[in-house]
């Protein structure tokens, strides 16, 4: 056999230590960094506006391929149970934000991209709200977080996730029965950041 | 005849010609589409029951090491429930990869659709109520790991009902439940240096 290690693109092929010509990892579709963090519960007051950030996930990737590669990031998203009482809206938020360079900072998660949650009212009768407890769960969904990006050789890009609680209470009025059996709760479900890269020919 | 030039990862050379081996390229292995088994008027139901039972055995058949990944479709899902009755349709996955792999019985562990109202408490007369729920189809993304060349990955997907929580015979009550089919996909690509499962 003939060894090719004289006339192989070292651009597209590397030779191993027996002689073997191999592609170069940077040439396919490959994942290449990710980030995890397990589900939230928490239980809220039942009565008043609240309004607070849950937790923020970030996962990054620094370029180590000779050439630009072109870089996307999947959100995986466990299932999320919101269950609220009556006069209430509740939903969990999903932000992201993302930054890329030969240093960037941490970025914020400011660009919203998710949002799940529920509430019911069946209004007021002999001066007391009606009772209605609410519980919906939705299931494993996989999404996209904002564009691809070109990512030069030695640069890095960074993805941030925030999960906020966001509640709406827009009357008073007691509750026919009191708090009995009320519950305003939440489970985010676990959170998933997947960064992939693809050869990038400029 | 082709000249046979040493080789290395992801390549094959013999006498009619030099390329990239099968494991190089990404691709969609193996698909399953099933349909749900028993869709419509349910009932109190606290173990869980299968809608949707499917697996994938995928063995490697090429000369180096692929990354698996499995997307997960499901249909657009209804569910119908009176209160305060919850009904749930939950997914469960689980994957084992081997010579011999046995992949465990999928559970739902509260992953999945649900809905329940509650509109009277438990010490209060039932009322007649009506609660209809929708879900958009949706795509979820798995990773089983890395399947090295004649090993065999076995993936299970199921789809299970059940109505946790408390369950009142409700007035006039109506209870449906469709989660109408799946659609699995197996993808892989090679399991290159640089690169994670």
């Amino acid at each position: 056999m003939t060894s090719p290690e004289e006339c192989v693109d070292p651009g597209s092929f590397g030779v191993d230590a027996d002689g073997g010509i191999y592609p170069l990892p940077h040439l396919t579709w490959r994942k290449v960094a990710t980030s995890e963090m397990a589900t939230i519960r928490r239980t809220f007051a039942l009565t008043g506006n609240q309004a607070q950030d849950l937790a923020t996930l970030r996962c990054s990737w620094t370029n180590t391929a000779p050439i630009p590669q072109r870089v996307y990031a999947l959100l995986t998203r466990g299932s999320t149970t919101v269950t609220t009482c009556p006069r209430n809206h509740v939903y969990i938020e999903t932000f992201y934000g993302s930054a890329s360079g030969a240093a960037p900072a941490d970025p914020s998660a400011e660009t919203w991209v998710g949002r799940t949650g529920n509430g019911a009212y069946r209004g007021v009768y002999n001066g007391v709200t009606l009772q209605a407890n609410w519980q919906t769960r939705l299931g494993q969904r996989t999404f996209g977080l904002g564009a691809s990006s070109v990512i030069a050789p030695g640069a890095t890009i960074k993805y941030a996730v925030r999960l906020r609680y966001d509640g709406w209470q827009w009357e008073t009025t007691a509750v026919f029965g009191g708090s009995a059996e009320m519950e305003m709760s939440i489970d985010t479900g676990a959170t998933q950041i997947d960064i992939f890269a693809l050869p990038e020919w400029a | 005849m082709s000249l046979q030039i040493c080789v290395g990862e992801y390549m094959a050379s013999d006498h009619v010609g030099t390329s990239l081996s099968a494991a190089w390229l990404p691709t969609i292995r193996t698909e399953r589409f099933v349909t749900s088994a028993k869709d419509g008027t349910v009932d109190r139901s606290p173990d869980q029951v299968p809608f949707i039972d499917t697996e994938i055995l995928w063995t490697n058949p090429d000369s180096d090491p692929v990354y698996t990944y499995v997307s997960i479709q499901r249909a657009p899902r209804s569910l119908v429930t009176s209160t305060p009755n919850q009904l749930a349709l939950m997914d469960g996955w689980s994957s084992d990869i081997g010579a011999s792999p046995s992949a465990a019985l999928p559970v739902g562990d509260g992953g999945g659709n649900s809905i329940r109202t509650m509109m009277v408490r438990s010490y209060e007369a039932q009322i007649y109520t009506r609660t209809f729920r929708d879900y958009d189809s949706a795509i979820v993304y798995v990773s089983p790991g890395a399947v090295d060349p004649g090993e065999t990955l076995h993936f299970r997907y199921r789809c299970l009902f059940s109505t946790p929580g408390v369950w009142r015979s409700p007035l006039q009550p109506m209870h449906l439940a469709y989660a109408r089919w799946a659609r699995l996909r197996l993808f892989t690509r090679p399991a290159v240096t640089g690169g994670i499962a």
